[in-house]
């Protein structure tokens, strides 16, 4: 009987090599110019997925929303409301989409990526292990956009590039250069290397909770198949519910840093607006009372 | 020598960040206890609060990583 090998890999296979040859099954030349992995194509399907479902939602757009439109409003309403609760009205109108798009691309790619399919079906090749005995390998088709650094990387960077300018933008160059020179001035020859340095942590962290999260459950699934499959679906739940909170702690990081640098700026409007709020919640809960 | 690196880097690594979740969980159930109408705020700051004590966590399965993966010899 043929032997599988724990297909246990860090790094996202290539499928193609565009302006390169190929140098095995799963490696590409050196001089490649682009490389095609399994985690791009997926990633561009996986889009293309939400991008359609979702303009499908938003499609002939009524007043009185049917049962498909009144669905995608309520996802867009609990984020924003979510949103509007932790920052201004002004800046929450601003960063939503933003904040929005972070969730829901997450929530799908996790989910999405658990689909039976994803990282199952694929190119089997032979490899030898370390003690001379030849094992069957897979190079799975498709691979869940957040179980590769890249991904969850890039969307950490521009995280953290989108606060610095929202900094910049509600508070001015010199605000925002403020920031890393805080209260204690004798004290700033430590601190502000602690405050560029926690940038870069932000960004770290960010990238790598979520890949950890999604990398680790994948690995998971993978070591429980080959254990005892049936009890399998209990950690597939688990995995869903991983998938969501991992979406939401992401988002809310990205909004918690965002309204951390704009606030203070534009003192009274703020305070204008908590105030509104506050008169809205409190009659709100008048109402519920009665 | 590699592997049981990896395996003590997540093993010890996860301690910590264990009982802080815990002891955050547990700050959070009192409070609702105490103010069940303010249960969706609190849980909204105690995500926020438990993603930062298992960043620890995540830089520990990093090192794990890189031990298994990265790190030859």
């Amino acid at each position: 009987m043929e032997e599988f090998k724990l297909a246990v890999s860090l790094k996202p296979e290539p499928l193609f090599c565009i302006g390169g040859k190929k140098a095995s099954i799963a490696s590409c030349s050196p001089d490649t110019f682009f490389v095609v992995t399994n985690s791009t194509i997926a990633t561009i399907l996986f889009a293309l997925i939400v991008f359609l479902l979702f303009w499908a939602g938003g499609r002939n757009a009524k007043l009185i929303p049917g049962r498909f439109q009144a669905f995608f409003e309520l996802i867009i309403e609990t984020l924003y409301n979510l949103v509007e609760s932790s920052t201004s009205r002004k800046v929450a109108r601003v960063i939503f989409p933003l904040i929005a798009t972070y969730f829901i691309w997450i929530l799908f790619a996790n989910w999405l990526s658990l689909l039976p399919g994803v990282g199952s079906i694929g190119f089997i090749h032979e490899v030898t292990d370390d003690s001379g005995k030849k094992l069957q390998e897979l190079v799975p088709l498709l691979r869940g956009p957040n179980a590769d650094l890249n991904m969850t990387f890039a969307m950490a960077i521009l995280a953290i590039i989108i606060v610095q300018v929202a900094a910049i933008a509600s508070h001015g160059i010199v605000g925002w250069l403020k920031e890393f020179a805080p209260e204690p001035h004798f004290m700033d020859f430590l601190l502000t290397p602690l405050e560029i340095i926690q940038q870069f942590t932000r960004i770290l962290s960010l990238a790598f909770r979520l890949f950890g999260n999604v990398f680790a459950g994948e690995v998971l699934l993978a070591v429980i198949l080959k254990l005892f499959a049936p009890i399998v679906i209990i950690f597939y739940g688990l995995e869903l519910f991983v998938g969501f909170v991992q979406a939401l702690v992401f988002s809310l990081l990205v909004l918690t840093y965002l309204s951390m640098v704009t606030a203070g700026g534009h003192d009274e409007e703020h305070h204008e607006d908590e105030h509104h709020n506050e008169v809205v919640t409190s009659g709100e809960a008048g109402q519920m009372a009665a | 020598m590699n592997l049981l690196a990896a395996g003590i880097a997540i093993g010890a690594g996860a301690v910590g960040p264990g009982i802080g979740i815990g002891i955050g969980v547990m700050g959070a159930m009192n409070a609702i206890g105490r103010n069940p109408e303010a249960a969706g705020r609190i849980q909204l700051i105690m995500i926020i609060g438990l993603a930062f004590a298992e960043a620890v966590a995540i830089y520990a399965l990093l090192v794990a990583l890189l031990l298994l993966f990265v790190v030859t010899k």
